[in-house]
């Protein structure tokens, strides 16, 4: 039943968590129902109450940001919108977080029906010493902006004053595009003639940001089946560039203008400042050196030279190679079976290989490297360097989007390969799959070679190069090859923060324990392949058929054996290859070209399950044959330059 | 004891979301439910849940006013 003097459906729509279902009590009581949405499994939760001698039928509908949804329960959510329809639609907003949506706001006033913004947590508000002028918000906006704080029940009679007032008061037009954006979208809205139960404005704007639902919409509806409005929004949609971004882009610049004025913490200066900042970190011009520069200070100084080099040292030098291992294998030395000692305190010992390896070598490089991170994500940098790298990447056929599994990848690349399933395209999956087996070292990878060439700035310039080179060519190369379609990359992009040292500690805690729980057993268990492969012989097998690569690389025969830890796990080759230079057996031409070679090797045994799991077995094997020839020839054309170099 | 669901805040997007809206993502990963990381439906970022001994330290901190 639709709208009447005595009767209201209204529809409370919102991000999760800012207090609907709070609000959603306060105004229907008890009477309650739970259905489920048709067609689907989602409930949703209806209730009655009244305002004045109107019934009104309250929604409660699942979280949603945008008209643009990505979960199944805001798809739910934004079809009640448009089909169904509500007589007033109230946006539930968190005061603390006004800024991110408002843009939302904007979006639900395109759809022509009366909106009510309440403003809820405004005591949280108040807390964190925000003061915001509701009433000349809702005079830019053109519809009404109610502070509230539903829990308490504190400006409840407002917001619903404020509903009846919006039901029966003609719907305000939402802000206006500016430019090309606001002429597209009214192009595309002059050549709609059917009738859409949302206004024709809205249905421009959703169909030049390539909404499927809504391109369905317009072919079933207009008279011509959609010809001449889909081929005008699909030129319109190209002209603009990236229309969804753009558009989003247009919504964040209303948002600050209406708040202009609007919003007093007593840090605006400081906002601005970061708003400045956070666009410079974007710009290509700046962005690059302040990237180069956090990866100097973040990966080579603080994983590199502090992590990997003076902690590891004092704990695998000293902790262990002076005291923990002297003493294990005095413990073990009654046990008269060779066999039976080897497998705990030899050379590929449980104790003194595989725990060491772990806790002495891995530990303290992911603990740093975890830290860094945590920091870079806490302070909001990840969505700038998407942004920054968006135009790097579309060379590569990728887009910013495809930052995400590359920036995983250097804390784990197995994990990373089944992020890449987000990515749009069939193309941009196999192409980020390729380049993070190839070209992209796990964190303890990382760590354990930026300590090995930390004294050696040839060779460390030497293996950025060649490890960025092979990326950039096989990216470009790839590209070119598989066929497919394209994929725009849109964000909005949150605000820049100050890393909180709580968050900091916590996430690299998480990370590290979650790591190490999954390392130890690993490392362990690959201890006992050794020793067993060692006691068959089967592992001098291996080691002979790879001699002859090793060879041809001038590296030392025992570098065999790194090449065969790293198939299993890439840490535990990158710890083996720590080994050999504590050894004394690399020059510095050999660790160059041993760490170019290690880290474009094949990828260890469980990112290779993972690509068969992810990409299918065909284009896995595919990968891994590319990778394997591509990984010994860097190294080949490595120790050819430098060799001629120094000669 | 079960642990309660929480809501999560996503590292890249800064978006909330319920650990459960995080699931149909994570449907076909191998580690199924002894994952400890939580992926932002959003935007397919995966964020750490903290292990349950890090969640009783902050919930301590936080009912003490440490935090």
């Amino acid at each position: 039943m639709r709208t009447s003097p005595t009767f209201l459906r209204v529809a409370l729509i919102g991000a999760p968590n800012v207090g609907k279902s709070a609000l959603f009590n306060r105004l229907t009581g008890r009477y309650v129902t739970v259905s489920n949405y048709p067609g689907t499994s989602l409930e949703i939760t209806q209730g009655k109450g009244t305002i004045g001698d109107t019934t009104v039928l309250v929604l409660d509908t699942p979280g949603m940001y945008s008209l643009l949804p990505r979960t199944h329960e805001a798809r739910v959510a934004r079809r009640l919108l448009l089909e169904d329809g509500a007589d007033v639609t109230v946006h539930v907003v968190d005061a603390k977080q006004l800024e991110l949506a408002l843009p939302f706001t904007i979006q639900l006033m395109e759809l022509g029906r009366p909106v009510v913004v309440a403003l809820n947590m405004i005591d949280e508000a108040r807390r964190c010493g925000m003061h915001i002028d509701a009433s000349r918000l809702g005079m830019r906006l053109g519809t009404p902006v109610v502070p509230i704080v539903a829990v308490e029940g504190e400006g409840l009679d407002t917001l619903r004053r404020a509903i009846l007032e919006a039901a029966t008061r003609p719907v305000s037009p939402p802000p206006a595009y500016r430019d090309g954006a606001c002429a597209a979208i009214n192009d595309l809205r002059t050549r709609l003639r059917g009738s859409y139960p949302i206004d024709p404005t809205a249905v421009a704007a959703l169909a030049l940001q390539d909404d499927e639902e809504t391109l369905t919409a317009i072919a079933r509806t207009e008279p011509d089946g959609g010809r001449e409005a889909l081929l005008a929004a699909k030129k319109l949609s190209t002209s603009l560039g990236a229309a969804a971004y753009r558009l989003a882009e247009e919504r964040r610049k209303t948002t600050l203008r209406l708040l202009l004025g609007v919003v007093d913490d007593g840090q605006s200066a400081r906002r601005a400042w970061g708003d400045w900042l956070g666009r410079l970190l974007a710009s290509p011009l700046a962005g690059v050196p302040v990237l180069l520069l956090v990866l100097y200070l973040g990966l080579y100084k603080f994983v590199g030279q502090l992590g990997a080099g003076t902690v590891v040292d004092w704990l695998e030098g000293t902790v262990f190679q002076s005291h923990f291992n002297p003493a294990v294998e005095r413990l073990f030395a009654g046990i008269p079976w060779e066999p039976v000692r080897a497998l705990f305190v030899g050379e590929y010992g449980l104790l003194t290989l595989g725990l060491r390896y772990a806790v002495a070598i891995i530990l303290p490089i992911v603990t740093a490297f975890f830290l860094f991170f945590s920091v870079l994500e806490d302070s909001g940098y990840f969505p700038r360097l998407a942004l920054l790298v968006d135009r790097l990447f579309k060379p590569l056929g990728l887009n910013g989007r495809a930052v995400i599994p590359m920036v995983l990848g250097f804390a784990c690349d197995t994990m990373a390969t089944m992020v890449t399933r987000t990515l749009e395209t069939r193309r941009e999956r196999v192409l980020a799959t390729l380049l993070l087996a190839l070209a992209i070292p796990c964190s303890a990878q990382l760590g354990v070679i930026l300590a090995l060439l930390a004294g050696q700035p040839l060779a460390l310039g030497v293996w950025g190069l060649s490890v960025l080179g092979t990326f950039v060519l096989v990216g470009a190369l790839g590209a070119r090859v598989l066929a497919g379609e394209r994929a725009a990359f849109h964000m909005e992009i949150p605000p820049l923060r100050r890393p909180r040292l709580g968050n900091v500690v916590i996430k690299t805690l998480s990370r590290v324990q979650w790591y190490f729980l999954e390392v130890l057993p690993l490392f362990l268990f690959a201890s006992v392949l050794l020793w067993a492969g060692n006691l068959t012989g089967a592992f001098a097998i291996a080691i002979n058929l790879l001699q002859p690569v090793v060879g041809a690389l001038d590296l030392p025969a025992e570098a065999a054996q790194v090449f065969l830890f790293g198939f299993f796990r890439r840490d535990y080759g990158a710890a083996g290859l720590f080994d050999l230079h504590q050894q004394g057996l690399l020059n510095p031409i050999q660790l160059a070209v041993a760490a170019v070679t290690l880290t474009l090797f094949v990828p260890c045994v469980a990112q290779f399950l993972m690509m068969v799991r992810e990409r299918g077995a065909r284009t896995a094997l595919v990968i891994l044959a590319f990778i394997t020839p591509v990984a010994f020839a860097g190294g080949f054309v490595v120790n050819l330059v430098l060799r001629g170099i120094v000669r | 004891m079960k642990r309660e669901a929480q809501p999560v805040v996503c590292g890249f997007c800064a978006r909330a979301f319920v650990e459960e809206s995080a699931q149909p993502v994570c449907r076909a990963c191998p580690l199924g439910p002894s994952c400890r990381a939580r992926r932002c439906p959003y935007c397919g970022y995966e964020n750490p849940l903290p292990p349950s001994w890090l969640d009783r330290v902050a919930r301590w901190r936080k009912r003490d006013g440490i935090a």
